[in-house]
Parts: structure tokens; C-alpha cells; sequence
């Protein structure tokens, strides 16, 4: 520790970031699935030669939080790399997310030295599979995968070139398995061009500082980095809490929703997080790997060590995870993943729930995790091609005591920018009719969780097949207000046929055929209130009333109490 | 008409004006601002000029202006009171914004709003489709009542409708309304001022302009006046962020395209002077008290880009690319318990400025500098600004050297060292990322703070040489003297680049022609020339690249092999790859005006000093801790050959020569230095 002089290790840890955002830059701009231009589904990473994390672009929390996993299942498989190499995987089960996400890793060498790794991770707009652009949030149709197979085509960490060549058989393999061809390979040449330029550009800052320092400066930003979030987790309450959050169903069944059980314990300064009370696997797609149940812990706990925090290994290190195999958070081989996301995301709602109930002065009320995703398949009649628009709205923030929880973000681990109506009514036969927040969709409170946001897309082809899902739309599951606060408006998905009335889609009906003409309606679920909201005369009673229903239910490990007493009518109370 | 040009850069301390007379001399004048009524400093420095140089205001043929007023304005959040027309349905697209949360490791960080309140946004029942067809009629009722209602409660309205870039009626039509019933107040319209695809990027470039354009708009029209109350019978002009030059009667109502002009004129100056050195490529370093601006100067020209941002807010207009960072004199150099010291990005400003400064308590750059005898403790700007090197020293020492249990000097060479690494990482992130190696380029620095760091910065880089100009605080200025007439718009039009529609294409040049030939101005001995620039991508892809296409106005068939052949090389150049085979896709038509300023060659008539120097010396420390004894030498003094360790000092800037480099030449222009060896 303390080997480097503070000036280099600030010097190198800016150039370290400066180098995975360059990445990051290249593999946008010059990328074709909208899931990375539009939607800013991507992430760029350096992990050092013992494969610690040292720098990310901070761009998908979900996707970062895995690169160290998927690096250790590279080597475990393709052992050591050399000058030359590039590595491919997509495997949820050797450390990947889910198959989409393809990642590259890139050894870094000077002379002999290893440096470290480059990697990037993408979302590629379709890997094969039983279905287009098998993102998974998809639920309750009977073509659902049920698993990994099904899922599409699965690459075990191979490496794509050896020493500087291509394998053109892997390579012809794999963009024979996807129905996009041409654009999976764009990707992946982004993909590449990015990781070469990391790869020139760590190389230039070791020119410059001496593999020494190089190797030193690592060593120090992340033991730094520990000590700081050591000595933090130390501080707070030795304790346990417990939380349980809840998926809608498994995505076959909606009788019976999946569990998401957090036991919380700090034990001097680590965090252990047991997950033995969640569901066992499932037969649907919401198993979580390994890695990407890390990833969500990571993102959690980060957020509770404040802003002098450095996002590197250094306070990864003090996270535990523990949960048995075959479980909804360590499954086995093959059970199908694809939608991971969304437990991940309810899992790090669920900690940053217990974190909060330790932390009190730290907490905030819990924002949307209902990740509304349209995904439907359409004969555009400008061109007489077939066009697949995927899209997903925002939902309401949680809010913070003295903070309005904010209007229309992604929640968590993820951070998918709205792509603009303007880009979706030129490049797809469909128009976006309105694009708004829901009128009192948050959470009452004093101080008002945020905003959803709804779209209606309007079919302008004959017909479009397809898919609309989204978490949260049971009440009882809707994000939870805290100190007091109501909880967020839940999810809905609604169609209306022609000039017809607007009618509901089940949480079970998610597969939906619409005609010219007919509009979807997609709404995301709001954020939960912070705090009672300040009573006046005739409101006294029942506001006192579902104050104490809140208060009684803080520290509860059941959902839905809060969501039960949240008031119909939203506007009366906002503070803004 | 005569040719002589005065410049006008009014900044918050100081208001620097430049005169450029048709012969080519060129005078200096720097005066004390007068923040209530910036005009009489801008009339007292101009008096001061045209008394040196012998001529009287009404012979002077254009003043050009640089303002930061709007850009304050945005930093400071004082907006005006906009309402916002939009198509029904979409009255929340300013607050949804990209939908992206700006920290996602701090939950408490706000997303922010945006800058037109909810409820003075409305929707309209309107629709025009992605094809240019109206899908629903314009509702002038609605709107009419809307406006009606409004009356007294706002001071500028905007309009953003959806797919108003294809198909412009709805806006117009919308625009005769708002003036009929809201008579005075202005009108922006998106289709006008950013007529771009993606209605959120468009939509709040408009609503900004709309915000800015009273007080802007107010304050350009009182210095005209002010200008032709005192007899000048020239064109008053504004340089924009693309860095062009518009007349005052454009600019009063494109307040929105003024926004980073300070920083562009600094890049057009050095493009400028590098040509008059002979130095094609080269990067630019203004490090001024709160930040810094790198750009790159290839081949002699600067890069426009067409996504910008200010202040968090996107503004869909070309804007020179300059990178600010958050690195200056006054950066503050911090540690914490735990040993890490990090220097910026926040700033002691000039109030309270550094600890040397005699207010401040926080260490900064500056006081480093103090520390190690770089700077001249008696102080700067000639004496003006006198420094206290005992508050330097204790600075440094409180909040650097005893946190991390280093000496003081050792303590302030780690603070230069890593604002340093920023700047100079900055550098190479403009250069990285347009495949050019920095190496290969000159070091330009100016600002009160740029040659102090350059050769620091450019021994981290492996450049070897380094352009200091003559009046390294007067660069903006000089870059308003020397900048260009021009003005560009793009429009969207989305079509294969094989099967682009020649005829529509040709009419949508020709409108865009004749639409910003007029905003540049011109007369009939001038008119201006034309350009057409594509935005190109692969289908499938959703940034683009610009590629020129003509200088004449013209896009033609003829032109698709070239085009196409260039844009695979551009992409090629830029992401490492290209894609022969692919679909090229044309999504934006670019089309700019440009009038020349008459090139005038100021560059040779300055006489060198002739008497010999006076030379004083100075001890200092470098980063290691070492003692170094500077040469002291006045700038203009300098003879070729000076060898480092130097400072030259001057009263707007300190130039460090370090030990192993040399001053190879000096010019009217500017000073260059060289690595020995090199």
C-alpha cells in the first residue's frame, strides 16, 4: 500500500477513466443495434492482470458489475492470453449476463508484461433463440424459452483471433446463428475497435509512467478504495435485516409471484447478503447468474458509501453473497435467464431497503422496477420490410427526504435512454401518440415520489405480433414509499382497438396481435413518497391512519401494506 | 468602404479590444469592465484604439462583438419567461429529457427539470408525419386561446412541433398566430433555429433560445445603439460558437447560437496564428482562472460538431469543438483522510480567488505556482494583482503538504503535476479521438495560465514544440478580428445516399441558401459563398459524420462515388474500420454560408527590441523537490536562442522554459519553443 506518490495515483486513476470513456465513446458511435446507440445498453471496463476491476464507464451498473466474473471464466477456460488475443463469451454460466450481452476481453501487453485486461460488453440486437431480440422481459407466452438452448447461440469463452488472426470459423458460425447478421458483426467490429484502442491507450500510460508504477498505482487505487469502504461498513450497525421483494409471477404462472428474500447482516467490514429465503429456480426466464446477483449487490452497496468512492474492485471485495445452488439467484445449468434484469433489479431495491433501515439518515424511498418492454414485429409499408421495435419507458424515482423522487428515469442498476418518438415513427411503421408523465403516479408523501411515464404508440402497418411486459403491475408490488410516504402507481399495459375503449392486458396475456390503427399504451410504474404528508383539517384522519400504516410497515418484510393505503387521487399533494 | 475591423471581448474583470487596420497594423487596448453598463468600456476602448491608430470611429468598417452574456445567463439559470408550444401529447418533453439519470452511484442527485416550467408548456392539436403529410390539421383555436390566456405573463414564446424539420407549415402558421395575439413578444420556432431530427434535442435548443433572446437580444441592440450614437456608420456583428461571424441583427435573435463563442474565437485565433507561423497542426491550450479549453487544429482548420451541450442542456447547433475541463489557476487542490489528493474541478474563482490573492484560504494552482517560484511573487498583470507568497506557502501547507506528510515544495509540484495530467489528458483525448497523434502536433498555450503548464504538458505528451502568442490574454479578441462571416443550418432529410432524391435535395439546398446567405448579411460587391456538407452513416447506425461535398452550393449524382468513397474514410479513420459493402445513409444537408474577411498580414510589423536585456534570476523548485535558478527575462526581451531554465514574464501571462528547451524563434506573432534535440 502507499507505494505510489499521490500525485501518480490521482494522474493514473484520471487516466484510467479517461480510457474506458474513450471506449465507451467509440463503441456508441459507431454501433448498430438501437439497444446500444438509443438505449445506451453497453458497458467498457480495464481490469488488471490479476482480473480486479480497475476502471468502468459507468454506463449499466448490471453489465460492469459482471466483467470480473466473465474474466475469470475466460482464463478458467482458455487459460493464460497472449499478444493478439481476443476472447468472446456470452455465457451466463461462465460469468456473462445473459446471451445478448456479448463481451470481448482483450489482454494488454507491454513486452512481456501483462498489464491488464480491456473488455466490453454490448447488447446485441439479436443472438438467435426461438424468438427476435429475445430480450426476455417477456413473459407468459407459450414461445417463452424455458431455457438456455432456447435461448439462443451460446459462446462459451472462445477466442475470436489468436495472436492477431482471426478464427474465421467462429466467426462464420456465429453470424450464421443470428437473424441480423450484418449487424452483429458491426457490433462486434465496434466492439473490437473499441477494446483496441484501450489496449493502445494503456499501453501509452504505461510508456509513459513504467509498468512498475502501472502495477503500484492498481494496487494502491484499490486497496485505497478498500480501506475507505471498509472502514465505512465497519461503522455502521452490526446487524441483520431482513426485506423480501416479489416478481409478479415466474412468468408461465401469475398465481403465485417469485420471492426475492434479503438477509442483510454487517459483520465487521463486510456485507454479507443471504438469499436463501428467495424461490428456488425457475421453468420461466427470471433466473439470475451468478455474477449479475453480484452485480446488483455491488451497485447497492455503492450507493450507500457516498461519492469518495472509487468504482473499482476495492469495495467489491467486501460484498458476500450467499445463496444455494439451484436457486433464483445461483442457478443451474440450463436454466433460462433471459430476464435477469428484473430480479436484479428488485434484488437491489431490496437492499438498498435493508441499507436503508440501518442507515436511517441514508434512506430513500423506493423508485419504479417495472422496466415496461413493447417488442413487436411489424411489415413496414414504406419499404415492405420486416421492422422489430423494441422500446421501454421510464418509471418515477424514489424520493429523499428534502428530494422530489425524479420524473421518468430508468431505475437502478440500468440507465436506457428514451429513444425519440421522431427516430421510431422514421425507422418503424408505428407513431408515438403521446409521450407523458402519469398524473399522480407518484407516491404521495411530503415529499413526492417521481413521475411515470406512459407512451402510446399508434400501429401505422396492417398488423404487428408480439410482446408488451412489464414488472409491477400487481399493486401489492408497487415501490414502496418510506418514513411514512405511499407507494408508487403500479405498472399497466393497455390496447385500444381502433376507436374503441382502452382495455387492460393481464399480467398472463402478454403475447397481443394489434391491427392498423390500434394503440398500445405503455405505462411504468411511479416512485415511492418519503415522509407523511403535513395533515390539514379533514384529512387529518385518514392521513394519521396511513401514516401509522406506513410507519408499521417499515421494517416489515412483507410488500403491498403501503400500496394498499395509497390514495386514489395523486394531485392534492404534491410539493412542486 | 475602408477595412478597418475592431474586436470587442467584454469578460467579467477586464474588456480587451483589438483594431486590425486595412494596412495590417494591429493595436492592443485592455480596460477595467464595466459590468453595469458594459458598453462604456467597450466605448472607452475603442476610443483608446482609434486614438493610437489615428482614425475615427466612422471610418471603421465592422466591430465584431464576443459576448458571454447568455452564457452567464444559462450558468446562472436567469431565464426569461417562456411559454412552449408543442404537439399534444408530448407537454412533458422537456422534464423527461433523455431520461437518464446524471450519477448513478448518488441516488440523491436530482435529475433536474427542464427550463420552461410545466405549466407554461402546452400542447396543441397538431400532427405532421414522419413524411412530411399532415396527420392532424393545426388547431388555431386552441392555440389562439392558448395565446390569448398568456398575455402579460411571458416574455418570449417557442414552438417545437414533432416532424416540423421535414415539414415547417404548422410551426409557421403557429408563429402568425402567437404575433397576432401576443404582439412584442418573440417567437422562436425549432424548425428555424435547429431544424434537426430528435424532437428532445430540438425542442430544448428552442426553449433556450426563446429563454435568452429579451435579455440577450436587449443587451446586443444597446451597444449598436450605443456604437451608432458615437458615430459608427459599420456592421456591429456577433461570432457565434461555430465560430462565424453574424451581424447584430441576426444574433439578437439567435441568442441560443452565441453560447460557446468565447471559447470558439479562442480556437479560430489559434488557427489563425498558427497559420502565420506555418504550423498546420496543432493543438490548443487556453487555461484561464476556472478552467481550460483544449482543441485541435488539423491541417490548418478546426472540427464543428453537431451535438453539443452547455450546461447540461443539449443544444442541437454546430459548435467549434472545443473540450472545456475543469482545470485552471484557481482549482482547488483538496485531500481527504485518506491520503488522496485530487486538484479541481472546483474553482476558487477570482472571488475569493487563491490563497496568494490575499481573500482566498484554500490552496490552489496558482499558490502552487507561488510555491515554486514559478510565478513572480511581487505579482501579476504588471503589479495589478500583487501576491502573497507566505499565504501561498501556508495554503499549501494546511490543506496538501501536512494531510499527506510531504514537504511544501514537494506538496505543490504534486499539485501541478496532476492538474497537468488533466490538461494534458485532455489533449490527447481531442487528438485520440480523431486518430491523430498529439506527438505530431504544436503546443499553442495562452491564457494567464496555459504557457505556465505547456511545457510540462507537452514533455507528458512527447510533443516537442510549443507556440506561445504575443498577446496570449488577447486571443479572443484577436479570433473576433480575424474570424470569418458565416452561418450554416442543417436539415434533416433521411434517404439512402444511391437513392437520394436529386430534385428535393437541390430545393432544399436552395431554400437553406438563401436562408443563411441571408443571416450572414453581405452586399452586392459580396455575396457569399456557399457550401454543402452531408451527415452521413451506415444504415443502421445513429451517429453520423459530416463529409464535405462542394464549396459551390452544389450536390449532384456526380458527386455520390466521391461522397461515399469519403465517408468509408472518415470512418475508417475515426473508428478503425469501415464497411465497403454497407448501405451509406444521408441523414443531415448542411449547407453554409461564408464571407472572408479580407486577409490582412499583421503578422510582420512589429519591430524586435533592440537593446540588450536585463537579466534577473529567480530560484525555484521543480516537482521533485529540486532547486532550480530561472533566467528571468521581460517577453520583450527575448531573443532566439534563450535557453531554459527561463521564465519569461509579461504582464497578461508567465512563460516556464524548462531546462532542455529553448526559444527557436520569435515573432510578432508569437514565441516558439523547442526541445533540445528535437
Amino acid at each position: 500500500m502507499r507505494v505510489t506518490d499521490p500525485a501518480t495515483r490521482e494522474l493514473l486513476w484520471n487516466g484510467f477513466q479517461s480510457v474506458v470513456d474513450e471506449m465507451a465513446l467509440l463503441l456508441q458511435r459507431s454501433s448498430f443495434s438501437p439497444m446500444i446507440r438509443e438505449m445506451l445498453d453497453f458497458s467498457c471496463g480495464f481490469l488488471d492482470a490479476a482480473g480486479r476491476l480497475v476502471a468502468d464507464s459507468c454506463l449499466i451498473p448490471a453489465q460492469a458489475g459482471t466483467l470480473e466474473f466473465a474474466l475469470a471464466g475466460v482464463l478458467a477456460r482458455t487459460g493464460p492470453l497472449s499478444e493478439g488475443d481476443v476472447v468472446v463469451t456470452n455465457d451466463p454460466y461462465s460469468g456473462a449476463t445473459h446471451l445478448p450481452d456479448v463481451e470481448l476481453f482483450v489482454p494488454v501487453f507491454v513486452g512481456d508484461d501483462l498489464i491488464g485486461y480491456v473488455a466490453t460488453v454490448a447488447h446485441h440486437v439479436d443472438i438467435g433463440g426461438i424468438s427476435a431480440r429475445n430480450r426476455g422481459t417477456s413473459p407468459g407466452q407459450t414461445n417463452a424459452s424455458r431455457d438456455l438452448y432456447e435461448e439462443g447461440l451460446q459462446l462459451p469463452p472462445v477466442r475470436l483471433h489468436q495472436g492477431g488472426i482471426r478464427n474465421d470459423a467462429l466467426w462464420e458460425v456465429l453470424l450464421r446463428n443470428v437473424r441480423d447478421p450484418d449487424s452483429v458483426a458491426g457490433d462486434i467490429a465496434a466492439q473490437l475497435s473499441a477494446c483496441r484502442r484501450g489496449v493502445e491507450r494503456v499501453r501509452e500510460l504505461a510508456g509513459r509512467h513504467g509498468v512498475t508504477t502501472i502495477h503500484d498505482a492498481i494496487d494502491d487505487l484499490i486497496d485505497d478504495t478498500s480501506a475507505r469502504a471498509g472502514a465505512l461498513i465497519a461503522s455502521w450497525p452490526q446487524r441483520t435485516v431482513s426485506v423480501a421483494g416479489f416478481i409478479d409471477g415466474d412468468g408461465l404462472h401469475y398465481d403465485r409471484p417469485l420471492r426475492v428474500q434479503v438477509d442483510v447482516t454487517v459483520r465487521g467490514d463486510r456485507l454479507i447478503v443471504d438469499l436463501s429465503g428467495s424461490s428456488p429456480q425457475t421453468n420461466g426466464t427470471f433466473n439470475v447468474p451468478w455474477s449479475s446477483t453480484y452485480s446488483g449487490l455491488y451497485y447497492a452497496l455503492r450507493c450507500f458509501l457516498g461519492t469518495g468512492i472509487r468504482q473499482n474492485h476495492g469495495y467489491m471485495r467486501h460484498v458476500e453473497a450467499v445463496a444455494p445452488s439451484g436457486s433464483l439467484f445461483n442457478p443451474r445449468r440450463p436454466a433460462a435467464v433471459v430476464s435477469r434484469h428484473m430480479p436484479v433489479q428488485v434484488l437491489t431495491d431490496a437492499v438498498f431497503r435493508a441499507l436503508g433501515e440501518l442507515l436511517p439518515e441514508q434512506a430513500v424511498a423506493a423508485s419504479h422496477v417495472s422496466f415496461p418492454v413493447l417488442l413487436m414485429r411489424a411489415v413496414d409499408p414504406r419499404t415492405g420490410a420486416e421492422k422489430t421495435l423494441m422500446d421501454t419507458v421510464g418509471g418515477g424515482g424514489g424520493a429523499r427526504h428534502g428530494v422530489l423522487g425524479d420524473d421518468g428515469i430508468d431505475s437502478y442498476t440500468s440507465n436506457c435512454a428514451l429513444v425519440s418518438a421522431e427516430v421510431i415513427e422514421l425507422e418503424y411503421p408505428w407513431r408515438v401518440r403521446a409521450s407523458e408523465f402519469v398524473p399522480g403516479s407518484g407516491g404521495e408523501g411530503r415529499w413526492r415520489g417521481g413521475r411515470a411515464v406512459r407512451r402510446d404508440y399508434e400501429l401505422l402497418a396492417e398488423s404487428a405480433a408480439g410482446r408488451v411486459a412489464c414488472e409491477q403491475r400487481v399493486p401489492a408490488h408497487a415501490a414502496r414509499g418510506i418514513a411514512g410516504g405511499a407507494s408508487g402507481a403500479p405498472a399497466s399495459i393497455a390496447v385500444r382497438r381502433g376507436a374503441g375503449t382502452w382495455r387492460e392486458v393481464g399480467v398472463e396475456e402478454s403475447s397481443i396481435t394489434v391491427a392498423r390503427g390500434d394503440v398500445v399504451r405503455m405505462t411504468a410504474a411511479g416512485g415511492g413518497g418519503y415522509g407523511a404528508v403535513p395533515l390539514i383539517g379533514e384529512e387529518l384522519r385518514l392521513g394519521a391512519a396511513q401514516a401509522e400504516d406506513q410507519t408499521s410497515d417499515a421494517g416489515n418484510s412483507t410488500a403491498g401494506a403501503g400500496a394498499a393505503s395509497r390514495p386514489s387521487n395523486g394531485t392534492g399533494w404534491q410539493t412542486r | 468602404m475602408s477595412r478597418h475591423v475592431v474586436a470587442v471581448d467584454i469578460g467579467g474583470t477586464h474588456t480587451d479590444a483589438a483594431l486590425l487596420s486595412e494596412d495590417g497594423r494591429l493595436h492592443v487596448e485592455k480596460v477595467r469592465s464595466t459590468p453595469g453598463d458594459p458598453g462604456s468600456a467597450m466605448i472607452a476602448a475603442i476610443d483608446r484604439l482609434l486614438v493610437v491608430a489615428g482614425l475615427r470611429l466612422d471610418e471603421i468598417a465592422a466591430v465584431v462583438h464576443g459576448t458571454t452574456v447568455a452564457t452567464n445567463a444559462v450558468i446562472e439559470g436567469d431565464f426569461a419567461r417562456v411559454g412552449l408550444f408543442v404537439t399534444e401529447g408530448f407537454e412533458d418533453i422537456l422534464d423527461i429529457g433523455t431520461q437518464q439519470r446524471p450519477d448513478l452511484y448518488d441516488p440523491w442527485r436530482a435529475k433536474g427539470t427542464g427550463i420552461v416550467p410545466r405549466e407554461r408548456v402546452h400542447g396543441v392539436r397538431e400532427r405532421i408525419g414522419s413524411d412530411g403529410a399532415q396527420v392532424v390539421a393545426l388547431d388555431e383555436a386552441q392555440l389562439r386561446t392558448i395565446a390569448r390566456d398568456m398575455r402579460g405573463t411571458v416574455d418570449a414564446v417557442a414552438v417545437a412541433f414533432l416532424f416540423s424539420f421535414v415539414e415547417p407549415s404548422h410551426e409557421r402558421r403557429a408563429a402568425e398566430i402567437l404575433r397576432e395575439e401576443l404582439p412584442g413578444v418573440p417567437v422562436t420556432l425549432s424548425s428555424g433555429v435547429a431544424p434537426e431530427f430528435r424532437e428532445y434535442p430540438r425542442a430544448a435548443t428552442t426553449a433556450l433560445n426563446a429563454a435568452l433572446l429579451p435579455r440577450t437580444g436587449g443587451y446586443i441592440s444597446r451597444l449598436d445603439e450605443r456604437l451608432r450614437a458615437a458615430g459608427f456608420l459599420g456592421v456591429f456583428q456577433l461570432m457565434t460558437s461555430a465560430g462565424g461571424v453574424i451581424p447584430a441583427s441576426v444574433a439578437r435573435n439567435l441568442p441560443v447560437s452565441l453560447l460557446v463563442s468565447g471559447p470558439a474565437a479562442g480556437a479560430i485565433a489559434a488557427a489563425d496564428l498558427g497559420r502565420w507561423l506555418g504550423i498546420d497542426d496543432l493543438v490548443m491550450l487556453d487555461v484561464g482562472g476556472t478552467s481550460a479549453d483544449v482543441a485541435l487544429v488539423q491541417a490548418g482548420s478546426l472540427r464543428r460538431r453537431y451535438r453539443g451541450e452547455v450546461a447540461g442542456m443539449p443544444v442541437a447547433l454546430p459548435q467549434i469543438d472545443v473540450l472545456p475541463i475543469g482545470a485552471g489557476g484557481g482549482s482547488i487542490a483538496r485531500t481527504d483522510e485518506f491520503g488522496s489528493l485530487s486538484v479541481g474541478p472546483e474553482s476558487a474563482g477570482a472571488d475569493p480567488g487563491p490563497a496568494a490573492y490575499g481573500t482566498g484560504e484554500l490552496a490552489t494552482v496558482t499558490d502552487a505556482h507561488v510555491v515554486l517560484g514559478t510565478l513572480d511573487p511581487a505579482g501579476l498583470l504588471g503589479g495589478e494583482l500583487p501576491l502573497d507568497p507566505s499565504r501561498a506557502r501556508a495554503a499549501i501547507e494546511a490543506y496538501v503538504a501536512d494531510p499527506l506528510g510531504l514537504d511544501i515544495e514537494r506538496a505543490a509540484g504534486a499539485v501541478v503535476r496532476i492538474a497537468n495530467g488533466r490538461m494534458a489528458e485532455a489533449l490527447r483525448m481531442v487528438t485520440v479521438v480523431r486518430g491523430v497523434d498529439v506527438r505530431g502536433c504544436a503546443l499553442m498555450a495562452f491564457g494567464g495560465a496555459g504557457p505556465l503548464h505547456a511545457a510540462a504538458i507537452a514533455d507528458e505528451l512527447g510533443i516537442s514544440r510549443i507556440v506561445v502568442p504575443r498577446y496570449p490574454g488577447l486571443t479572443s479578441a484577436l479570433g473576433l478580428l480575424v474570424g470569418d462571416s458565416r452561418y450554416e443550418i442543417g436539415r434533416t432529410h433521411i434517404s439512402p445516399l444511391r437513392a437520394a432524391d436529386h430534385t428535393r435535395i437541390d430545393a432544399l439546398i436552395r431554400g437553406l441558401s438563401a436562408e443563411v446567405s441571408a443571416l450572414v448579411g453581405g452586399d452586392e460587391d459580396d455575396t457569399p459563398r456557399v457550401g454543402v456538407d452531408l451527415d452521413l452513416r451506415y444504415a443502421g447506425q445513429a451517429y453520423e459524420l459530416t463529409v464535405p461535398v462542394s464549396d459551390d452550393g452544389t450536390f449532384s449524382a456526380a458527386d455520390v462515388d466521391r461522397v461515399e468513397a469519403r465517408f468509408h474514410r472518415a470512418h475508417e479513420d475515426m473508428y478503425g474500420h469501415a464497411w465497403e459493402g454497407a448501405i451509406v445513409e444521408l441523414v443531415t444537408v448542411r449547407v453554409r454560408a461564408g464571407l472572408p474577411r479580407l486577409a490582412v498580414d499583421w503578422s510582420g510589423t512589429h519591430d524586435l527590441p533592440v537593446h540588450d536585456a536585463a537579466v534577473r534570476s529567480r530560484v525555484g523548485r521543480d516537482a521533485s523537490g529540486a532547486t532550480i535558478t530561472y533566467a528571468v527575462v521581460d517577453r520583450a526581451d527575448v531573443r532566439e536562442g534563450l535557453r531554459g531554465p527561463a521564465i519569461v514574464s509579461q504582464p497578461d501571462t508567465t512563460t516556464v522554459v524548462p531546462a532542455g528547451w529553448y526559444v527557436v524563434r520569435t515573432s510578432p506573432v508569437g514565441m516558439v519553443l523547442e526541445r533540445e534535440g528535437s
